[in-house]
């Protein structure tokens, strides 16, 4: 356990996480802050400062605390407190997590104008990755859960939720491809679940739980759920591995 | 290559760090799998009520010659699309009645209209027509079922 804490690995996971956290954020966040709908101008200034640092690696410890203080603010204080629900479904809790996670690693060494500056090694401490991997099980681990039931494992929810976004209250037939859909996708979850959270998550199984966002996110409206999900997969690949496949890709 | 080696007060603050936030990450959910009500925690019920309230229905008219399927967008005349949500999307039994009214009335006096359905709720479906009742008679209020009313969030 005290080897997690004092290991250090190649930052350019990290640093690929800032970059696709920031897109993200922008991506879910930016319409509602500019400044004809935002509910506070200190906020969006804050907002669109902050991630700018961050995207392009400028002050990036302070950028990115900052950008977390930001979207904690924007979660709890506008969301939950005065209420403006569009701000605190799933997707928009998971991007905040990340973003705080972002934080708490060395996401500056790589891919960043500080790099540039003041030429760092590409190294530093990796346990914060594995955070963001427990925080990928806790989603599927919680959603397997809540699908251990007769209603979803029997097809009826699969089934309802495909009236609502296509057929309406004429459904087909499909009963036994819910059902088979419904097994298929709490087991993924649930092997998903337990190999991040023990920290032994095969190529193979990445690549499933690929699969499943992306056909998620072509069927259902999961706004940025889906490619947030698959951008934390970055910490759940050995930071070596990742340093070397971008080595080969610049060489290339 | 390396950087210069963490110090023990150091490492203890990541560890504590680290600690704290994976538990909260991996219990807070557990909240809302034990009945609790909370919007500042978080759970991972993903598509929790969407459909729920959507009903499927068939419909039927009884004559002379015996029970027949209609189609309620021929009978009504109205194309099927965005326009006729309430008749595309057969929301809750206050919406089937409705739906049935309109039948009723464009099939004219006297007609006979069965109608099997089932509504989604959040325990999976339950039947709320088997067909056994003429909707076009005199039919008192159906009782509303709670677990076929989508929750608001965070309910």
């Amino acid at each position: 356990m005290t080897d997690l804490f004092a290991r250090e690995g190649s930052t350019r996971s990290a640093g690929l996480l800032r970059i696709a956290v920031v897109l993200l954020l922008w991506a879910r966040f930016a319409e509602g802050l500019m400044f004809a709908a935002t509910p506070s101008l200190g906020l969006s200034i804050a907002f669109f400062v902050s991630t700018t640092c961050m995207l392009i690696g400028a002050w990036t410890r302070v950028s990115a605390a900052a950008s977390a203080i930001v979207m904690l603010t924007l979660y709890f204080w506008f969301g939950v407190h005065a209420g403006r629900t569009v701000w605190i479904h799933h997707h928009h809790y998971l991007l905040v997590s990340a973003t705080c996670l972002c934080a708490l690693m060395p996401c500056g060494r790589s891919f960043s104008l500080d790099r540039w500056r003041t030429g760092h090694p590409e190294v530093g401490p990796v346990w914060a990755l594995r955070l963001v991997t427990i925080q990928l099980a806790a989603v599927y681990l919680w959603s397997a859960v809540d699908k251990l039931s007769p209603e979803f494992l029997s097809g009826a929810r699969l089934e309802q939720i495909a009236m609502a976004v296509y057929f309406g209250s004429d459904p087909p037939d499909w009963h036994a491809l819910a059902v088979v859909s419904a097994w298929a996708v709490t087991l993924l979850e649930l092997m998903l679940g337990l190999g991040l959270l023990v920290g032994r998550t095969p190529r193979w199984l990445l690549l499933a739980g690929v699969g499943l966002h992306a056909a998620l996110y072509v069927c259902l409206p999961v706004a940025t759920f889906s490619a947030t999900m698959v951008a934390l997969y970055i910490a759940a690949i050995d930071p070596a591995a990742v340093h070397r496949v971008i080595d080969r890709l610049t060489r290339a | 290559m390396s950087t210069v080696p963490a110090s023990k007060a150091r490492l203890r603050v990541r560890a504590g760090l680290f600690i704290g936030i994976a538990a909260f990450m991996l219990v807070s959910p557990l909240h809302r799998a034990l009945g609790g009500r909370s919007p500042w925690l978080r759970d991972w019920l993903l598509y929790r009520d969407l459909g729920v309230g959507l009903v499927e229905a068939q419909f039927a008219v009884v004559d002379v010659h015996g029970e027949r399927a209609v189609d309620r967008f021929v009978v009504l005349g109205v194309p099927r699309g965005r326009s006729a949500a309430d008749l595309t999307h057969i929301r809750g039994e206050a919406g089937l009645h409705r739906v049935c009214r309109r039948l009723c009335a464009a099939l004219g006096p006297g007609s006979e209209l069965r109608v099997r359905a089932r509504i989604a709720t959040t325990s999976g479906w339950a039947q709320i027509d088997d067909g056994q009742t003429d909707r076009c008679g005199p039919t008192g209020p159906r009782p509303i079922r709670r677990d076929a009313v989508p929750r608001e969030l965070h309910d």
